[in-house]
């Protein structure tokens, strides 16, 4: 999210009397064209700002358990461009299009209500990754104070973890023109600190020490840690669902809803993880906030670390801070004080102050579990897009809750969509489980993700021809591209 | 003002308020039904090209090639 947009955002949660354009910026409205902040060089840039993040070092982190330097770079510039071709291309040029945010983009397949359950796995994942960033923020605390020679237990991280939860809670609910201010400098930090991490990692290490080091805790078979570390790197690229629409939307053209996505969140990310991975490699532990003493000495590794941990704070006040915007598309929490919401978000990471270590244990099947969620959805949408409704979208449809809706379906929820959903989810299960971490024979040759979002594509897609044909060519059949009709909403979900 | 007078013009502000979003959200879903595929840029073949196989094609090119 851009600094302007949040500095626009400042007072929106509560504000009545929004201009026309805040309502459409920040709430649902469709954006028209002039009102898009987004221009090429814009685009790419906030791109590189949302990809540069905290989160790059841990699924650098994570992969280094598995694999070494050479096949990390792979799985990781690899699955990451592959998996947000999988989220982008459906997702980013409907967005765009029709200037509608995500959930809204859902809503031709998976129906008024049936939208939830991708609103459920996007306030999951917001709320997961925070959780992450959290415990990394209490690393953080533990390690500066072990570098300043303070001794301490591992209670520090739980409330470092209390006091990152409470920093982020203020900043969302007082605060968020800070959230500005402090994007327009650790997000350039953050670039110069990934350099700098670079530089001393050739400097003093060189290439063919990070080349020759062992991964940090492989499983026996090399093979299986290449295909779950394959399977980490997509699911770091399908991670980006959730910010794909606000992007896209926020553009002018079409190719600036996809190619600063694929080029800044696909490639600059995961070279960003790739720092990540050699650091975690040399240094011989995943946890990111380890890293900077070795690398940078006392001094620098410490104001490293300091940096490191605001970035943290201000990266999870954003998720809370996103996942308030998409709770509004509950009408229970339409009218739901600001301040209210933000602490329903905040309690889901209370656990993490509780059991950080623990919960942290399970950030890579946390970052697998992306691919669980967002890929058959994207899958989904990929076929609804383009093979049924060849880029035309009802867009009056979408802002309409009546049930004579054409996006209304059965009481509200497409199931075919959540059929296919549930159906990627268990292929996705069968071929890779995160938890477990056994892989299928046929994932060696097909990736979980892959598999995850082309099955249910493909159910889907025959699911609605065939429901379509069985209810002839009505205006109101699931896939009618008709043009749509110029009457007046019943019932407008804004 | 009594209470119920004020609880009232609160909820007639809500409900012009709400008019008056709902009047832009249909001012808005002509102007975007209207676009042109010109008005937005097209998104042409070679687009697709450049992206499958940026994104497809050498990725897993790469990661069969570094599986070895």
């Amino acid at each position: 999210m851009s600094a302007e947009g949040f500095d626009s955002q400042a007072n929106r949660p509560d504000s009545p009397g929004k201009s026309g354009h805040e309502e459409s910026a920040f709430g649902r409205l469709p954006l028209l064209i002039e009102e898009r902040e987004y221009g090429t060089a814009s685009a790419h840039t906030t791109c590189f700002a949302y990809a540069i993040a905290t989160w790059c070092f841990l699924t650098g982190g994570f992969v280094a358990e598995l694999v070494g330097a050479v096949q990390g770079i792979a799985c990781l510039v690899a699955g990451n461009l592959i998996g947000i071709f999988i989220t982008t291309m459906a997702l980013g040029l409907g967005c765009q299009r029709y200037g509608i945010e995500q959930m809204d983009c859902c809503k031709p397949a998976f129906g008024q209500r049936g939208v939830k359950i991708p609103l459920l796995f996007y306030l999951i994942n917001m709320l997961g990754w925070s959780g992450l960033l959290l415990v990394m923020f209490g690393n953080g605390i533990h390690n500066i104070l072990g570098a300043l020679g303070y001794e301490t237990g591992n209670w520090v991280v739980g409330v470092g973890v209390a006091i990152g939860l409470a920093l982020s809670y203020l900043i969302v609910t007082h605060g968020v023109h800070w959230l500005s201010v402090s994007n327009s400098i650790i997000t350039p930090g953050l670039g110069l600190l990934v350099a700098f991490m670079f530089y001393k990692l050739i400097h003093d290490y060189g290439w063919d020490v990070i080349a020759a080091a062992p991964p940090l805790d492989p499983g026996p078979n090399p093979i299986t840690n290449y295909v779950i570390a394959i399977e980490l790197g997509i699911a770091s690229g399908i991670s980006w669902w959730g910010g794909v629409g606000f992007l896209a939307r926020n553009t002018r053209t079409q190719r600036n809803g996809i190619y600063p996505e694929i080029v800044q969140l696909g490639f600059a990310g995961s070279v960003a993880c790739c720092i990540g991975l050699f650091s975690a490699l040399v240094v011989k532990t995943s946890d990111p906030t380890e890293w900077m003493v070795p690398l940078g000495g006392i001094v620098m590794g410490i104001l490293a670390l300091t940096f490191v941990a605001l970035a943290n704070v201000t990266s999870t006040a954003v998720s809370i801070f996103a996942s308030g915007l998409a709770m509004r598309h509950v009408r229970w929490f339409r009218s739901t004080p600001w301040w209210q919401l933000m602490l329903l978000l905040a309690i889901p990471c209370v656990p993490f102050a509780i059991w950080p270590q623990e919960l942290f244990d399970f950030g890579d099947a946390f970052l697998a579990y992306n691919g669980t969620m967002y890929a058959p959805i994207s899958g989904i949408l990929f076929a609804d897009y383009f093979f049924l409704r060849k880029q035309k979208v009802n867009l009056r449809a979408l802002f309409e809750s009546d049930p004579s809706g054409e996006y209304y379906f059965h009481r509200g929820f497409n199931w075919i969509a959540l059929g296919a959903l549930l159906l990627g989810q268990v292929v996705y299960i069968i071929m890779y489980n995160p938890i477990s971490g056994e892989i299928h024979q046929l994932s060696r040759f097909v990736p979980a993700s892959v598999a995850a979002s082309v099955l249910p594509a493909l159910v889907y897609g025959i699911g609605m021809r065939v429901l379509a044909r069985r209810e002839g060519a009505k205006p109101h059949t699931p896939i009618s591209s008709e043009t749509p009709s110029r009457q007046r909403l019943i019932s407008p979900n804004v | 003002m009594t209470d119920q007078a004020q609880t009232d013009a609160h909820v007639g502000a809500d409900r012009a308020d709400r008019e008056l979003l709902v009047e832009d959200l249909e001012r808005r879903i002509e102007a975007l039904e209207g676009l042109d595929d010109s008005d937005i840029g097209r998104f042409t073949a070679l687009d697709w090209f450049f992206c499958v196989t940026g994104s497809v094609v050498i990725p897993v090119i790469a990661l069969w090639w570094f599986a070895g």
